[in-house]
């Protein structure tokens, strides 16, 4: 499984451990402040989630562009609702079903041709260098190089066949399996429960050790 | 599905939850007996294996962009957010009373304007000039500025016309006028 999530966490994660608080409890804290008025920790929120957020809607999305704007408008989602979290240790899960929904929004419209103007997609990202990539192409914007272990052939048949999983396996399979978030997390994100996860993962598992049967030993 | 499709199923999600190190102690070694045991077993949890370790190689890292210009972004976009509410809700505290304001003086307009008349003239008057000699006429210095009606007895000569006094007068002075006739001025009525 990646670790890939504990890396970038590991800042944030660390922040926590230095106040001496469980993460949950300082996002609680954070979310208390930013509802009594204060809407600079919302700043602090945003820099704890901003790299889960982005490379889920990433591994949903294909690109960073697409994900950077999608990230960004969760983030704007979840300020104006912040009111309406029921429970503020559960910011965390609550923002990345933000992420996902708004992601899943997206590849829909960009399948049904009605992705957004790039205007608004330059609104966002005056930015860094991977910001800018042409959004055709599902990996064109990848802000990082593929590994190169892998060979284009079985880079198009991987990602074909995880294109073709259906959300709820899929969604499972990114968060879990690629980002690595604990299930009992993955759970809350996809409100549902552990097993359902564990299921899902599985069924895509299966399906990809299916569809990739002739690439593996 | 058969039975025996419902146990290869039930297998293979026993090996996927062996994977993510799911299984208690206890069929953790269940299933690491049959798996010794069972060499088409092992296959399948080695594919499954080089299955998931495929899509992680595929994914890839995380993007990685420029964090803190992410962040400021964030912040720019939700302080316009907060420019937006503030207006927005003074609108919305306004906007009542704005209606109120309006309608008020929509109704005070109203009432003013239908209690307005224009500045009073003095009522006009109009003169009765009968005619009855055309060979004089005669001024009546109560006709001011009023306009005067000049009627002429001779209605079936002359008829009635009306006239402002000034003219009236000059034709009384320039002794014009039907021959014969007497001009008699009688102040009747205001005219409205």
């Amino acid at each position: 499984m990646s670790k890939q999530a504990d890396v970038q966490e590991l800042t944030p994660d660390a922040e926590a451990v230095a106040s001496g608080l469980p993460k949950a409890t300082r996002d609680a804290s954070l979310v208390s402040s930013v509802l009594a008025g204060d809407s600079a920790a919302f700043d602090q929120l945003v820099r704890r989630y901003q790299r889960r957020a982005v490379a889920v809607a990433y591994r949903l999305l294909g690109n960073s562009h697409d994900a950077a704007d999608v990230a960004q408008d969760a983030f704007l989602r979840a300020y104006r609702g912040l009111g309406g979290l029921e429970d503020a240790r559960r910011f965390g899960p609550w923002l990345m079903r933000i992420v996902t929904n708004l992601s899943l929004n997206f590849r829909r419209s960009r399948e049904t041709g009605v992705a957004r103007g790039a205007a608004v997609l330059d609104d966002v990202v005056e930015a860094p260098d991977g910001f800018r990539r042409p959004t055709g192409d599902p990996r064109a914007g990848e802000a990082s190089p593929p590994d190169a272990s892998l060979s284009s052939e079985l880079r198009e048949a991987v990602g074909r066949a995880v294109e073709r999983l259906p959300d709820k396996q899929r969604l499972a399979l990114v968060l879990y399996s690629i980002e690595g978030l604990p299930q009992k997390e993955v759970a809350e994100i996809l409100e549902c429960s552990v097993e359902l996860v564990k299921w899902n993962v599985f069924q895509a598992r299966k399906t990809l050790r299916k569809e990739l049967d002739r690439y593996l030993g | 599905m058969d039975a025996a499709g419902d146990k290869t199923e039930q297998q293979e999600f026993l090996l996927s939850q062996y994977l993510d190190g799911d299984l208690d102690e206890a069929a953790r070694r269940e299933l690491q007996r049959q798996l010794e045991a069972d060499p088409k077993l092992a296959a399948r949890l080695e594919k499954l294996r080089q299955a998931d370790r495929l899509v992680q190689a595929w994914a890839g890292p995380a993007p990685e962009l420029d964090w803190d210009r992410f962040a400021a972004e964030a912040a720019r976009r939700r302080a316009g957010y907060e420019t937006w509410r503030r207006r927005s809700r003074i609108l919305r505290l306004y906007a009542p009373l704005s209606a109120a304001a309006a309608i008020a003086l929509a109704v005070t307009v109203y009432f003013v304007a239908g209690r307005w008349r224009p500045a009073e003239t003095p009522p006009e008057r109009f003169v009765s000039v009968s005619i009855q000699r055309a060979d004089a006429w005669r001024k009546d210095p109560s006709l001011g500025e009023a306009f005067a009606r000049v009627s002429f007895d001779r209605a079936a000569t002359l008829g009635t016309m009306e006239l402002p006094p000034a003219a009236a007068v000059a034709v009384a002075a320039a002794g014009v006028g039907p021959p014969a006739a007497e001009a008699v001025f009688e102040e009747t009525a205001p005219y409205f």
